[in-house]
This record gives C-alpha cells, structure tokens and sequence, in this order.
C-alpha cells in the first residue's frame, strides 16, 4: 500500500499537468469538440477567439451558427438560418458539473451572455440585431449506466427587449418578444406579446408604431401554413387601430385584414389634447376602418374611412379657452364621412432608387365632400426625402367651420388647390400650396369679435352680426383677395356708453354692404425671420374707399404699424345719438388714420379726419330724477340744437391712452328759444385721458372762435367731469358792441365799435360765476339809446337829461366791469366817456352806468323786457370841461 | 298803422335830412358823384371798394347822424333801426343820380340809368 501510496503521489502531479495541459489547450480543441458533437447534424456551428475557461464558464469572440430548413408544405425552397454571436460568455454553474461527475441525472442552466447577436435567414432578407442578448437554456444532464452521458435541453428562454430588425431600407426598433421553447412544450413557441416601437425608412422615422400583437408558434391544423397575429394594435398617424386578427400566408406570402379606428376620443389625440399648450382641442369621438392587402411587398388600402360621430369637432380656443371656431367632423346628412374611399398603393421595401422604402404609389380618397388625389410620389436619394403633390378639389371644409361667441356664425364654400409635400427626417413639411375658394360666412356676431365683447361688467361694444363672400386665391405664399363684400345684418351697431352704461352713441353697420369690393393682398415669407406681409387692401366702404398702406407684420417689432386712409366716407349719417342727444348728421369723411397696434395696446399718430358734411345735435335736459315742481316750473332748461359743419380733427392717442384731438369746425352754432349762438371756425386742442388717477379730467387749450363778428378764446381749462368744475379766462376781441347789445333783445340802444374782455369763468356743477371780468372799447364809437317823445315827457329831470345825451352819443371811451355771482346776481358797471354834437354843443360828457341784473335768467332767455329806468341806476352826469 | 306813422315820420325826417345834410351836401354829393362815397341798402353811407379814403370821416359824420334819427324814428314807430334803414335807402335810392355807387344785399353797383 506504501508504494501504491507513492506511485498515486508520483502520478497526481502528472494527472494535474494532464488537467492543466487539457485547460490549457482547451482553445484549440473546443472546435474540433463541437465539430464531433454535431457530426451528421443539420446544422454547423464555427467558434473563434475562445478564451480560457474559468470555473464558472468561457468566453469566445465569435460564433457563427448555422441551420438549413428543409422545403415544406408551406415554404417551397430551404432556408438557411445564420445566427451570429459576439462578444459571448458561457456560463455554467460549476458545481452541478462537478455533481454530475457522481450523480445519474442533473439539471443545471446554461446561459449565454452576448455583446451582440444576429440572425438572418436566407432566404428571407432580413437581419435580426439583439444587443446584450441573454439566452438561458436548461440543460438535463443523464448518465445511463454503462452509458455515455446525455445532455438534453429541457427549455430555452430568450428575453428580447430592444432588438431591431433590418430589411434593406427598413428597419424595425425596439422590438421585444419573449422566446420560450421547451421540450415539454415539444418545442413550439408559446402566445406571447410582439412589441415593435418604430418603423424606420431610409432612416426616416414612418408614421406607423407601437406595434403591438399576440404571436406563437403553434399554428391552426386547418391552416398549417398561416401565421396568426392576434389582438393586433399600431398607431398609425397617432391614430391606435386595432385588428383581432392578423393571418400572413407563408405560402402566398399575402395577408388580408382590416384595421378599426375603434372610437377614439378627439381629445386624447396629441394634436387635440388640452394639456399640449395649444390652442386647439376636440370633442367627441372618431371611428374608422382600413382595409388592407398585402403582397408581394405591396400595401393595397382599398375604400378606407375615417367617420366621426354626431358632434364630433375639432375647436380653435379664443381667449380663456372659449371656442372661437370649431370643424364639425361629424358625419352630416348630405355630407357624409368626413374621410371615405381612401384608396392606396404601398410599396413595402422598394428597391427602386426613385421610392423610399415604403413607397406610396398612388393615393385618392373623398374628404369632406371634394376629392383627394395624391401625384407620384418621387423618392431623392441625395437628400433622403419624399416628395408628393397632394390635390383637392371641392373640399367642402368651410361647410364644416362654424364661429363661436355670443351666436355661433356659418361658413360655407370649398377649397380646390394643391399642396406639395416632403417628407424626410425632420418629419412632414408642406411646400407651396395653392388654394382657391370662395369662401362664405354669416352670422357672425359682432360681439363676439376681439375687442367688441365688452366684458367685466361693461356691455358688449357692438349687437348684430356680418355676413360676407371672400373670394381666396393663396399661392407662392401670397393670399388674395378678389371682390370680396362684408355685410352688416340689420340693427347692427356699434355702441358707445357713458358712465353709467348708457348707450351714447351708436354707429350703425346694418342694412347693406360695409365693406365692399375687398381686395387685398397678403404675403408670408420665410427669411431671416419669418413674417406676414398685407402688401395691400382696398375696399368700398359707405360710398367711399377705404386702403391700408402695406404693413410688414414683424414680431420683432414693438408695435405693428398700420395706416388706414379714408375717402369719401359716408359715416356721419351713419351716427346716431341717444339719451338726452338727437340728431342727424351727414356727410363723407376723409383721411389717413395711422395706427400702431400692440397686442394689448394701440396708439394713433397724427390721424387727420376731416369732412365737408355735419349736422345737427339736439340737447333734451333729462327729466328723470326731478320733482314735480322743479319739472314744472322749470326755466333754464331748455332744448339746444347745436349744428357744426365741416368738422377736421388730428388725432394722436399713446399706448396708455393718453389723447389730444386738434379740432376745426368751419362753425358751430346753439340754438334754443332764446336765440341763436354762432360760434364761426372754432377750433382747439382736446387733452383726454392726460391723468391715469384722473380720467374725467378733460383739458382744452388754444381754444379760437369767431363770435359775433370778433373772436372769442380760451387759452386752457380743465374741467373735471367727475366733479363738474372748472376755471378758466374768457377772451373776447373785437366784438361789436352792437351784437352784444342785440343779446339784450331790445329795440332802443344801438351802438357802433367793438370791445375786448377779459373775463375770469368758475364753473361748479350747474352753477357758473364771473370774478372781476373786464370789457374795454377798442376804439371810439356811436351809442343811441332811443326814446319815444312820450318817454321823454314821462321821464324826471335827470333821466331826461341821459335820454338826450344818449340820443347821439359819441363815446371816445368806454370801460366796463362784470361780475357775476354762481346764483346768477350780477354787478355791470360801464363808463362812457365823450359828447353828443347835439347835446349841449357837444359838451363833454362822462357817464356811468351800473346795471345789476340776474344776468343768468337773461341768459337762459336771451332776452329781457328791459326797462331802462331799471338799468340805468345812475343818471347822467354831466361834466362840463 | 304803424307804417303809415312811420311814413309820415320819413317825410319829417327827409325834410330834416335834407337841413342837417345842408352843410355836408355839397361834400356828400361830391363825394358820391366821384365815387368816393356810396349808399348802403341799411340807409348809411360806405366807401365803395377800391375808392380813396378821402371822404371816410365825412362818412362816420353823416352815419351818426343818420343813425340817431333812424334810432329815433324806430323807437317812436316800434320799429328797428335796420328797418327804419332800409326804408330810408329806398327813399334815397330814388334821389340819387345815375352812376352813383350803391350796395344791394352786399353786392356794390353803380346805380343804372
């Protein structure tokens, strides 16, 4: 035993450099293991760059596997099936090899570990790329007595989570599929969910993915030769269709099935969801159905439809996310489906240098009523694009628009044109459309329109609604309008209120064409900077025209400059005044009205608006609101006409608000029972809205007037209209006396000259008061005070005296003093100086005259029963020199 | 009625225009026979246009006084002075030579043969 000891201790070294040697060259003959392994076996398997076993597994470079099918039933030539390995790590679990040296039966698990894996069948033309593939295998290792031991695969799983699949020009990515055969399975692959997350052509990304579908091996006896694909699903344009059922021919090598829209909800679509920031949603439900046939690498889609259901409508948000207009995509009686007989022919895997990899060959199809036909389409390879040219005729989308607000407006018409397409990396883009329509609408609520809503509490800004016809031609991104008409239904208007939400004044818009014979003109170009041009617009409007200079609409500019220009204009009559106003007026205005818009803001510079009409504007004192006794006896109020006439105004307005209107009138005149006011071409500066904190405050400056043959003027006031206050000094030059004198009504004092004043106003409410106003004679004069014999003989020494030298007298001087109290009490003293030639030997005279008088009760009458012996407090007194 | 007494009182009046114009008469008919002075429809005298300034004070003279006596005449016959006026131009109208310069509802003529 001793040397039985010894020899097994010479031997164990040689064993284990036997071993070791064995390990060592494992490398070199671990092909020609496999080569016996598969001897007689249908397939072969070639393996390089084989590392060094470790006690866990063996790495390889390189595995190239390969299996020939033979013909079958359903494929009628054999293919050969290469599956490529790179980058592989073996991996065993060590002990259960080491127990399988001592036991009968084992099971253990083999898995391989790949940097990639390929696979491609020939016949067949595509490749199969998995990266960092794991395959797992079970392996049954028996060991029969007096046996050579059997290794029998029990099950071989393959987790496929991110593979492609190549064909040529296309590819599929993202493919996941989980691979399960067993033996207890008798090899057949199990139901399993397919999953394809994009289908590439040309690189390009297809508008098809998310594939999705229940595939397994095992095949229908009846249909040994068909491959199912059940509870199918793809997103086709975002659109997820369904299909039960998907059978592929291998023998025909064809398929038939129909994909359902099944009921999608508009606003779960991406391009309608109300969470993707735009201001586009949708409503109600849309279904369809696409029939397909495929083969020989052909796509036939044969009368597919896409319908929606009643109510269905694709909606464009105004502002705070109300619908301003909406598409009714529903189906309608007399228009049918909204997308119907579409009609296709695809080519999948094109060879063609001239069509991409799947190559649309023609397409037609009937949407909202017109026809859709698409050209050949043309494939250019330099720049990896599709290019197709999409017509429509007759397309009776504006059938379908509808206006929403305050009413819902119609439209109607078709539109006919073409659209070039390009379809490449960056997705679909659209080249240079050319549509023609006519484009119709009606009902369109004024109110409704951006800026005339009101809102906030205030009363919309405009009542009706417009109708009109545009003729569009839009081409080489230019949009023309050709004799187009915009209408105003009747008792449209535009209102303005005042503070009390009163209706003011109303410019009516209905009865007849507002706009007619549009024609304008806008360009949309792609430069530097992308902008929309109106190169120009010209229309008829009330009997005159209207043109906007052309405007580059900018978004780096701060402000959109935009100029209107007005000729002959029939606007006037067109006003019409309410409450305590009446009144016509007539008349064309003319003009340019330059704008400069903002988004929230618009400013006018310098807008010049003159016209050779007026008209007449009737003051009611409002009645409401008094007592009984104050309507009754009331004596100041009265009516007032006021009538002006070729009014000319330059505007400019600021982005706040802030406004001054120089006005000319040739005259403006106030008429009531007592008489007549003639103002002649007045003119002046208004300054509204100057004061944020103070909007009633109105300021007017440089004020000139023609009055009674001279000129009246004030340099500024500023009333307050919130407070009805207001200060400020009348300037009166060159009035004759006469006319002032007439005021007075009566018959008996003439006098010749003119006069100037200064006289100081305060205005508080309805009261009106004169501080220590002056009125001088300009120069010398004539005044008579007329008596009758009879009044000379009633009247005492003294007035006797004044009446005769007030019977021609020649004054050289004449001053004057005025005040009056806010209640109406005033205080006139005037001083005359000079002598009557008839009087006295025309002596000298000097006379002073006081006169205290409710001036405003002469005022409102403008007239008074004037009896001189009232006035004239003070007699003549005579100064000898 | 109250015409009648007005009339009656124009024709006092003519005869006192006639005293009163007695100083000034050669002058005024001078002036209106050289054009220097013409009769207005309201019964006062202007300078014709184009015409020399020389008889403007003679002018302002005979108005005043014209213009008294027409105030004077108004009053006691309820009238107005633009009446009592006009009256008076159609009775100076028919005085007046052929040639002299008259003004009709603003227009300036030389009154026809």
């Amino acid at each position: 035993m001793k040397w039985v000891k010894r020899i097994l201790l010479l031997l164990l070294p040689g064993a284990i450099v036997a071993l070791l040697a064995a390990w060592l060259a494992f490398p070199w003959y671990a092909q020609s293991l496999i080569d016996r392994a598969l001897r007689n076996r249908p397939f072969s398997v070639r393996l390089s760059g084989t590392g060094l076993p470790g006690p866990g597994g063996a790495g390889f470079r390189k595995l190239t596997a390969s299996f020939i099918s033979p013909p079958d039933q359903c494929i009628s030539t054999p293919t050969t099936y290469t599956l490529s390995v790179s980058g592989g790590r073996l991996s065993w679990n060590t002990g259960d090899l080491l127990k399988a040296l001592f036991t009968r039966n084992l099971d253990t698990v083999i898995s391989l570990e790949a940097d990639s894996l390929s696979f491609l069948p020939d016949p067949g033309g595509f490749l199969f790329e998995d990266r960092n593939a794991r395959i797992t295998m079970k392996l049954e290792i028996r060991h029969p007595e007096n046996k050579r031991r059997e290794f029998q695969p029990a099950s071989i799983s393959y987790a496929i989570r991110d593979a492609t699949v190549r064909r040529e020009k296309l590819q599929l990515s993202g493919l996941a599929y989980r691979v399960f055969l067993a033996a207890g399975n008798n090899w057949q692959q199990p139901v399993d969910t397919l999953t394809i997350a994009k289908l590439y052509s040309d690189g390009n990304p297809a508008p098809l993915g998310n594939f999705r579908a229940l595939f397994g091996s095992k095949r229908d006896p009846r249909k040994p030769c068909t491959l199912i694909l059940s509870d199918c699903s793809i997103d086709l344009f975002r659109l997820n269709a369904l299909s039960e059922r998907i059978e592929y021919d291998l023998k025909e090598q064809k398929t038939a099935f129909t994909l359902r829209l099944a009921e999608i909800p508009l606003n779960e679509l991406p391009w309608f969801n109300s969470d993707s920031g735009r201001p586009i949603t949708g409503t109600g439900r849309i279904s369809g159905s696409i029939p397909i046939e495929f083969r020989d690498s052909t796509v036939m889609v044969r009368n597919a439809a896409v319908t929606g259901e009643a109510g269905a409508k694709i909606v464009y948000l105004g502002a705070e996310n109300t619908p301003l207009f909406s598409v009714d995509i529903g189906t309608q009686k007399g228009m049918g489906e909204a997308l119907k007989n579409l009609n296709a022919e695809i080519t999948i895997n094109s060879r063609s240098r001239n069509h991409s990899g799947i190559a649309v060959r023609r397409l037609s199809a009937e949407l909202f009523g017109g026809n859709l036909r698409a050209s050949p389409f043309r494939f250019d390879p330099e720049r990896n694009e599709t290019m197709l040219t999409l017509d429509f005729e007759a397309v009776r989308l504006p059938d379908r628009l509808k206006y929403h607000g305050a009413g819902t407006g119609t439209f109607g018409g078709t539109l006919s044109g073409s659209i070039p397409l390009t379809y490449g990396k960056t997705g679909l883009s659209s080249g240079d459309m050319r549509i023609a329509s006519t484009m119709t609408f009606r009902n369109i609520p004024l109110g409704s329109l951006p800026g005339l809503g009101g809102g906030r509490g205030k009363p919309p800004l405009a009542t009706g609604t417009v109708e009109g016809r545009l003729p569009l031609q839009y081409g080489k991104n230019t949009l023309i309008i050709s004799n187009g008409t915009i209408s105003g239904a009747k008792n449209s208007k535009l209102i303005f209120y005042d503070k009390a939400n009163r209706p003011l004044l109303t410019f009516d818009l209905g009865g007849g064409t507002l706009l007619g014979n549009i024609n304008a003109s806008f360009a949309h170009g792609k430069g530097s900077s992308t902008h929309t041009a109106l190169n120009r617009f010209s229309a008829g409007a009330f009997g005159g025209t209207l043109k906007i200079d052309p405007v580059e609409f900018r978004s780096d500019r701060k402000g959109l400059p935009v100029t209107l220009r007005l000729h002959n204009i029939n606007a006037l009559e067109r006003v019409r005044l309410h409450g305590g106003f009446g009144g016509t007026m007539k008349g064309a205005i003319s003009g340019t009205l330059p704008l400069v818009l903002r988004s929230n803001a618009f400013a006018i510079d310098k807008a010049v608006l003159k016209s050779a009409g007026g008209g007449t504007v009737t003051v009611t004192p409002q009645t409401s609101g008094k007592t009984l006794a104050e309507r009754i006896f009331r004596t100041s109020e009265q009516t007032a006409n006021y009538s002006f006439s070729a009014p000319e105004i330059v505007l400019s307005r600021g982005y706040d608000g802030r406004t001054v209107v120089d006005f000319t009138l040739r005259e403006l005149n106030r008429k009531t029972q007592g008489g007549v006011l003639e103002l002649v071409s007045p003119k002046g500066t208004l300054h509204l809205w100057q004061d944020r904190n103070h909007p009633d405050r109105v300021t007017l400056s440089d004020f000139r007037t023609g009055f009674f043959d001279g000129t009246a003027g004030i340099d500024r006031v500023e009333y307050d209209m919130a407070v009805n206050k207001a200060e400020t000094v009348l300037r009166l030059e060159k009035i004759p006396l006469q006319k002032l004198l007439d005021l007075q009504g009566t018959k008996k004092i003439y006098a010749t000259g003119t006069i100037r004043g200064t006289i100081p106003v305060r205005m508080h409410g309805q009261s009106f008061e004169i501080i220590d106003g002056a009125m001088n004679a300009e120069s010398g004069g004539q005044i008579i005070y007329a008596t009758t014999p009879e009044e000379r003989a009633s009247a005492n020494q003294g007035l006797r005296t004044t009446y005769e030298a007030l019977s021609n007298f020649l004054y050289a001087g004449m001053t004057s003093s005025i005040s009056m109290k806010p209640e109406g009490k005033s205080a006139i003293t005037i001083q005359l100086k000079g002598n009557n030639p008839d009087f006295q030997a025309g002596r000298p005279v000097e006379l002073n005259i006081k006169v205290e008088q409710n001036l405003l009760d002469l005022m409102r009458s403008l007239s008074i029963a004037s009896d001189v012996e009232q006035i004239l407090s003070e007699k003549a007194e005579q100064t000898n020199k | 009625m109250i015409k009648a007494r007005a009339l009656k009182t124009l024709a006092a009046l003519m005869l006192f225009a006639g005293l009163s114009i007695q100083a000034l008469a050669i002058d005024l008919e001078t002036a209106r026979a050289k054009g220097l002075a013409g009769e207005v429809d309201n019964g006062l005298l202007a300078v014709p246009p184009g015409a020399a300034t020389d008889a403007q004070s003679m002018i302002g003279t005979i108005n005043n006084q014209r213009r008294a006596e027409y105030a004077r005449i108004a009053a006691q016959n309820n009238l107005s002075l633009e009446v009592v006026g006009s009256m008076m131009f159609e009775k100076i109208y028919t005085r007046l030579p052929v040639g002299t310069w008259v003004q009709v509802k603003g227009q300036w003529k030389k009154k026809a043969g």
